[in-house]
């Protein structure tokens, strides 16, 4: 078994940066839970009213989307990839210590562009380390590795703060948010050195850490563009579905209303601690495109479902669909871009593209959905939305080609990478 | 239902932050100009206060009056309870008419964590205060039937539905728009 000399220390480093990835992860979609849905009903209780939420909200969302591009560049440009991660996970803490000591509004809208911010840094951080760590042909196995762990984290996360928001003034929330951020922030010490090297050369492949390809050819890249509007439309149908359905169950269930909104949250978390380490596998041997396809078909089945069903407790298990979905796009749109452009030296940037067509989906859905939902119904909105996800599946399906490199399908080679990552 | 206008809102918001944040120099008074809105509502200055205030208006300057906040205190983000002493949510705005006269009291009703919540308007006169250790609490006579029932309140629309007081062999909310 051929062994590179940055092999032979790095059996057991890889080992404990895998371990670290995981915890990082597990850590990071923790405390994502606590900057969620929830500040509006912190910041409701410290007296705001709901306009000046929404503009707060609004602060956060217009950064978030304005650093894609910037942030993923910024991540590009680092020789070190850890760096940016402690940085990043600081911002966390700043963000939610300004939220609990000073819910005012200067501090808060500092608080929310940090959080915009950092976020839009934190994840390209994790796909790349995640890319020096395993190379490009295992990297399947490891976004659903990483995805796993953040839905245990988030899963945890939701259940966490909504004990103390329910138990302890809603502060606590934020208390525990930035106390989260140390765990995170140990997780990230056996991943110092990770993204100061660079990937690994695949032993036989003829693809080679090349020099950084024009950025013009990268970003011109056709399967770039299409998998970008896929993101767009999948977001567009995605997003909405889970507050429309909370919003169901609010109105149609009796007193267990909050239960089961909870459910809808975690149920899905479940699903993809289970699964996405199967779709990470299943993309490696038989490709993106299917992968991708089952993903993005969730979508119409799952519009069409909520549409029909009023019972609340089944409403919650439309949810497994959710969860299917979110395990398969989860692990697509690092994994794709990792095929499209992870040897470019644009890898992030390229994900900030990405990232920045789903905050386009994301913000323009909600209008929508709530406009059908508040002018007809319902069953309407969910129709709506089913439409949008149909028309998604059917143009991923028509333009979006297998982005999986011909190297990779060698057998063997992912599964000899993983056991040295897993064992 | 009613989620449209908070989300056509919550663009145009986005698109005024957007806009302050391009202006970054010109910004401070923009921010300063927002933190004056959002500021909590005075501290005793409560709709009652305006209340007894209104036979004092005729002077040429208004008097100072003495506000007992265990009698009266500001509720924006208060809890809500039920008859039972069960968790109903957040009062989120006070509808007051144009004889400044209170008339309904939203709160945000039900989700988990933010997520599937309602705007749900009461009929101020079934609302007390009930002055606590961990801010005020606002007690309603008001079942979670009835609030899951009554449809969302809506700022926006020409009426809206609130859930008033209860009337015998008719538990659902009436109508009670103007």
């Amino acid at each position: 078994m051929p062994r590179s000399p940055a092999d032979r220390n790095g059996a057991g480093d890889l080992r404990t940066a895998g371990r670290g990835l995981d915890w990082l992860n597990l850590f990071v979609a923790n405390i994502q839970t606590g900057f969620g849905p929830f500040v509006s009903v912190y910041l409701t209780t410290q007296g705001w009213t709901q306009t000046a939420i929404g503009f707060a909200l609004s602060v956060g969302t217009v950064v978030a989307m304005a650093s894609q591009l910037p942030a993923g560049a910024l991540v590009d440009a680092a020789r070190s990839k850890s760096r940016v991660g402690l940085f990043s996970i600081l911002a966390f803490t700043a963000s939610a210590l300004l939220f609990a000591f000073w819910p005012v509004p200067l501090a808060v809208y500092g608080a929310e562009a940090l959080h915009g911010f950092s976020s839009c840094t934190l994840g390209p951080v994790i796909a790349a380390m995640s890319l020096a760590i395993t190379g490009p042909t295992a990297l399947g196995l490891r976004l659903g590795r990483n995805l796993r762990f953040a839905s245990i984290g988030g899963g945890v996360g939701a259940v966490l703060m909504g004990t103390c928001g329910y138990f302890l003034p809603e502060s606590a929330v934020f208390y525990l948010t930035a106390a989260l951020t140390i765990p995170a922030l140990v997780a990230l010490v056996p991943l110092s050195r990770v993204g100061s090297v660079r990937p690994r050369p695949v032993p036989g492949a003829s693809r080679r850490p090349a020099a950084r390809q024009p950025l013009r050819l990268v970003l011109g890249d056709r399967r770039l563009l299409v998998f970008a509007a896929c993101a767009a439309l999948f977001t567009f149908a995605n997003a909405p579905m889970l507050p429309l359905a909370g919003s169901a169950l609010t109105k149609l269930a009796a007193a267990d209303a909050t239960v089961l909104v909870a459910a809808c949250i975690v149920l899905p978390q479940l699903i993809v601690t289970v699964i996405s380490p199967t779709t990470g596998r299943l993309a490696e041997t038989h490709g993106r495109r299917l992968i991708l396809l089952l993903g993005f078909s969730m979508l119409p089945l799952r519009g069409l479902l909520f549409a029909l069903i009023t019972d609340p407790t089944l409403i919650v298990f439309i949810q497994v669909f959710d969860g299917v979905a979110a395990a398969c796009f989860g692990v697509m749109v690092p994994l794709v871009i990792s095929d499209i452009a992870g040897q470019s030296g644009h890898f992030n940037l390229c994900l900030g593209v990405v990232g920045f067509a789903i905050g386009i989906g994301a913000t323009t859905s909600t209008a929508l959905a709530g406009w059908l939902a508040d002018e007809i119904s319902f069953p309407a909105a969910f129709a709506g939305l089913a439409l949008v996800g149909f028309i998604a599946t059917a143009f991923l399906w028509a333009a979006m080609p297998e982005t999986r490199p011909v190297d990779g399908a060698e057998e063997g080679r992912p599964e000899e990478r993983t056991l040295r990552l897993a064992g | 239902m009613r989620v449209e206008p908070r989300c056509r809102r919550k663009m145009q918001l986005a698109l005024t932050a957007l806009a302050i944040l391009l202006g970054l120099a010109s910004d401070e008074g923009a921010l300063a100009a927002g933190s004056a809105t959002t500021a909590p509502p005075p501290k005793s200055a409560t709709v009652t206060a305006a209340k007894s205030s209104q036979s004092a208006t005729a002077k040429p300057h208004n008097t100072l009056e003495v506000l007992d906040s265990a009698a009266a205190l500001g509720v924006m983000g208060s809890k809500v309870q039920g008859p039972g002493g069960e968790d109903m949510g957040l009062v989120v705005n006070v509808v007051i008419d144009r004889d400044g006269r209170p008339r309904a009291l939203v709160i945000d009703f039900g989700g988990f964590l933010g997520v599937g919540s309602r705007k749900i308007a009461i009929d101020w006169r079934l609302a007390h205060l009930v002055p606590g250790g961990q801010g005020p609490t606002v007690l309603v006579q008001v079942g979670r039937a009835d609030l899951q029932a009554a449809p969302e309140y809506d700022p926006a629309a020409k009426s809206n539905k609130i859930i008033g007081p209860a009337v015998v062999n008719h538990p659902s909310p009436t109508d009670a728009g103007n």
